[in-house]
């Protein structure tokens, strides 16, 4: 794949590790017992995993992002993303057959309010372009 | 030889990425860390408050009379001083949101009911019928019949309703806890510890009222605090 024909896909990149760093970032940005709140909003995640994911889900958007972004490991970077993307459609779904949905997705710690419906179009749209991009054998302007 | 030097340039880039990362969270948090000094020490201004100005423990909660979760922390907070009674003071803080239209509003009219004394009865009224008032294109005829109803003086409720001085105020407090990081409701700080949502009040802000109480961890859940029918929505 040439450069002209690789670059929508470096978009998509661009698109895809952007939403992460800010998800990640905000969420880093703020005390952790703001996203500790977010998760227990959805009402459907067990309490016990509430401190390992506020631990470490904002760090492996944050870095994910950034790599996608830079172009190292680009394939692997999708698929955490993507699996990312996509178990965010699924809590969204099963929080909205369980009547637990918040108003407020959270997932930008609250600076960028969106709805978990405007967040479960993103998501989506995140989700298929990460597969995409992990098809991709040849990635160009990449570090690594 | 060209493999080891590919793989060591690999390793180094990603570490220097992860560390150009850190540092920009580190930093950004320690820069925000600053202002929170700050806006620690205004916390203790007063405010609506219930329980003894004596307890040991202290709850300081940034509500929104428009949010459902708000609604639900209420008896949790209920809860909480019936449990430990005497143990707990709890400050109510405005905290209107953006995205609650009638918030504004709803929260004027409790500081109107509030300068009268009258503030926990108009919080019940609004909390208990929020479903109701929230869904109306224009609730101003109702709040003013709750003002009726927990027996505030109309004529001041009314020229408190229009008084800028009233609505800067709300907009003050809810500054205090943006300041302190607050960004959905309800947050809570007990003794200075955040908890967000009603869920961790529950959960975690117990067992932090009885550390602070001196008090053995609960080991029976029978002892607990009766659970709210499900977890509703946090805004």
């Amino acid at each position: 794949m040439n450069l002209k024909s690789y670059f929508p896909w470096l978009l998509a990149r661009i698109f895809v590790g952007s939403i992460f760093i800010a998800a990640g970032f905000f969420k880093l940005s703020d005390p952790i017992e703001n996203f500790r709140g977010m998760i227990t909003a959805y009402g459907i995640i067990p309490y016990v995993l509430v401190t390992p994911i506020s631990l470490t889900l904002p760090w492996i958007e944050l870095f994910a992002g950034i790599f996608l972004i830079v172009g190292y490991f680009v394939r692997w970077s999708a698929v955490v993303l993507g699996l990312l993307s996509f178990s965010f459609v699924i809590l969204i779904g099963v929080a909205r057959l369980a009547g637990t949905l918040p108003e407020s997705c959270g997932c930008f710690g609250e600076h960028i309010p969106m709805s978990p419906y405007q967040m479960l179009v993103l998501d989506s749209l995140s989700t298929l372009l990460a597969i995409r991009l992990f098809q991709i054998k040849n990635h160009r302007l990449c570090l690594a | 030889m060209m493999n080891k030097s590919k793989s060591l340039k690999t390793t180094l880039i990603g570490a220097v990425l992860i560390l150009i990362a850190v540092a920009a969270v580190v930093g950004f948090r320690y820069a925000k860390q600053n202002q929170k000094g700050e806006a620690s020490a205004q916390l203790a201004s007063a405010g609506k408050a219930k329980g003894p100005d004596s307890a040991p423990v202290r709850i300081v909660g940034f509500s929104d009379f428009q949010c459902p979760a708000c609604a639900h922390a209420g008896p949790i907070v209920d809860a909480l001083m019936a449990k430990y009674p005497g143990k707990i003071q709890y400050v109510y803080k405005h905290f209107p949101l953006r995205m609650h239209v009638w918030a504004p509003v709803a929260h004027q009219a409790a500081e109107c009911a509030s300068v009268q004394g009258l503030f926990w009865d108009y919080y019940k009224k609004l909390y208990d019928n929020q479903a109701a008032w929230s869904a109306l294109p224009d609730p101003m005829v109702t709040l003013v019949e709750y003002a009726k109803q927990v027996g505030a003086n109309m004529e001041s409720f009314s020229a408190c309703m229009v008084s800028s001085e009233v609505a800067a105020g709300i907009m003050a407090e809810k500054k205090e806890g943006e300041d302190l990081q607050v960004r959905s409701t309800p947050t809570f700080f007990i003794n200075g510890k955040m908890f967000a949502g009603q869920v961790e009040l529950q959960m975690a802000g117990e067992v932090w009222i009885r550390s602070l109480l001196g008090l053995p961890a609960e080991t029976s859940k029978s002892d607990a605090l009766p659970l709210t029918d499900k977890v509703v929505q946090q805004a």
